[in-house]
């Protein structure tokens, strides 16, 4: 591989890991979010 | 709905997404190529930043354990539970990116050099806090021993740091930087540092949901074969 | 954290009645040890199981070195130390021994120095067996600097103990899994394994005497461990 394809790969796998995470956050957040409306208050 | 803090924090993330785009775009079109190391010093400027981030979200974590084991406070629990989270992520960056650079300026993915083995135990540090926490079932337990663990593992960090500088050391020494490069590691520095926030703020939310919704006593009766998916491993 | 700046201050007052406190834990320790032979024996018996597995690993293999002898006694030690933590913390949790010694008018920073020095004391014990065979099978030649040998291996011990000690106090109240002590152990040491490896290195093949940062290392590390571990015992300590 030449050095610009492992720069990119470096920030692919970075920038992947960084917003994946993100995104499982937010998605993990929105089941909470949504099993406290399912709940209506009432626990 | 849509609350003052919903929409700051809407407008937080649009902002960090598009500081992102713009530093992508700023080391794509923008910066020169390094003259001696060629274009694979280009990962320095993901590199370092993810670095100095993951320092502090292991400064934070220490705090939040000093904070638990002087006000026995469940919210400092909370903030040291995500911060090494958020460490063990941005922790694992640098490692990759640390190995890929490594593969191509020495051609080896692992080499035992002074940084990459800092990077490796502070790594396996936080990995074990979170084990640690991730093993006890009693919250109170739990938020002592990792307050605890949380305290001593970031006072082992400066004993890791001089211990590996006995290590022989292949690395380049300080670069200078043109002024292009300091703008571009500036343009980098902004949106890794409001993620780092950004993460732990987002993890110490949903811990502190979770939290509300799981009743003390259920929480200390809770089976060991409790469902558990990977969004609250991590 | 009052309690611990009267401690402190009792502490000042009183060292003689402290020390004796210690001798006298550390007697009662050890008298349970002579008398039931149970942790001595299996320690000693893993230790050099695992520098004989780690031989025949390596030796079979021409992958060693006489330097290499150093890394296989830390796995050694590591191991053998974990399980000597994990021994002494179950002799107190046994017919709630723990519950009666908090009991009693002692400090607890009194309590933590006297499982540090039983811990030390059985260690010791084992890496005095462990180390002569180590070295025997692997050709390491100790006599061209054996007290340096010894101070840097001490010095490191007592961190590793310091450390050891206090975990295996927190883990062992809980109904936890195995093996969760040496996960929380092990990283802690590294700079003590990664220090007295490359000093011994220095010592033995450079012939240089050790100095400078990794004794350093292994001294701040002695302290700032002891220091810590004294004053949050009291704290995670649980009948």
């Amino acid at each position: 591989m030449s050095s610009n394809g492992f720069v990119i790969l470096a920030y692919a796998l970075g920038l992947g890991l960084l917003w994946g995470y993100a995104v499982m956050l937010f998605f993990a957040g929105r089941s909470i979010g949504r099993r406290e409306q399912c709940d209506g208050g009432k626990s | 709905m849509c609350s003052t803090k919903t929409i700051f924090t809407r407008f937080y993330w649009l902002a960090t997404f598009v500081l992102f785009g713009l530093a992508i775009a700023t080391v794509c079109t923008y910066t020169p190529t390094e003259a001696t190391m060629g274009p694979i010093q280009k990962i320095f400027y993901l590199h370092l930043p993810v670095a100095i981030s993951t320092f502090l979200a292991c400064l934070v974590c220490f705090i939040g354990s000093v904070g638990y084991a002087m006000k026995h406070d469940a919210r400092w629990d909370r903030l040291a539970a995500s911060a090494a989270r958020v460490a063990v992520i941005l922790c694992s960056v640098v490692l990759l990116t640390g190995m890929i650079w490594g593969r191509s300026a020495w051609g080896q993915w692992w080499t035992w050099s002074p940084r990459l083995t800092f990077s490796l135990v502070l790594w396996l540090l936080y990995v074990v806090y979170l084990m640690v926490r991730m093993s006890i079932e009693s919250p109170q337990r739990r938020a002592v021993i990792s307050a605890v663990y949380g305290i001593i593992a970031f006072l082992d960090v400066p004993l890791v740091y001089l211990s590996v500088r006995m290590l022989p050391d292949i690395h380049p020494g300080s670069v200078s930087l043109a002024p292009e490069m300091r703008l571009t590691l500036a343009a980098w520095f902004v949106p890794v540092l409001m993620l780092t926030a950004g993460l732990i703020a987002t993890r110490y939310a949903i811990e502190t949901q979770t939290d509300a919704q799981t009743p003390v006593d259920e929480a200390a009766a809770a089976a060991p074969g409790r469902f558990t998916w990977v969004g609250e491993v991590m | 954290m009052t309690t611990n700046t009267q401690r402190l201050g009792s502490g000042l007052a009183l060292p003689l009645a402290s020390l004796r406190q210690i001798a006298f834990l550390v007697e009662k320790d050890l008298r349970i040890e002579s008398r039931s032979r149970q942790t001595l024996g299996l320690v000693t018996v893993l230790g050099v199981l695992i520098v004989t597995v780690l031989g025949l690993g390596l030796g079979a293999q021409n992958a060693m070195t006489a330097f290499s002898a150093t890394a296989v006694l830390w796995v050694a030690y590591l191991f053998s130390g974990v399980l000597c933590f994990e021994k002494t913390m179950a002799v107190e949790r046994n017919d709630a021994v723990l519950a009666a010694l908090l009991m009693a008018p002692i400090d607890r920073g009194v309590i933590y120095l006297a499982k540090l020095a039983s811990n030390l004391v059985l260690i010791l014990a084992v890496a005095a067996i462990v180390t002569p065979v180590g070295v025997l099978f692997f050709g390491f030649d100790l006599t061209a600097a054996p007290v340096a040998f010894a101070v840097v291996m001490i010095l490191s011990i007592v961190g590793f103990a310091a450390v050891g000690t206090l975990f295996s106090a927190m883990v062992s109240s809980s109904r936890l899994q195995g093996g969760l002590l040496a996960m929380m152990v092990f990283p802690i040491t590294l700079p003590l394994v990664l220090v007295s490896t490359q000093l011994m290195l220095l010592t033995f093949r450079d012939h240089v005497a050790p100095g400078g940062t990794g004794l350093g290392v292994l001294i701040a590390f002695d302290l700032i461990f002891l220091t810590v571990s004294w004053l949050v015992f009291e704290w995670v300590l649980e009948p």
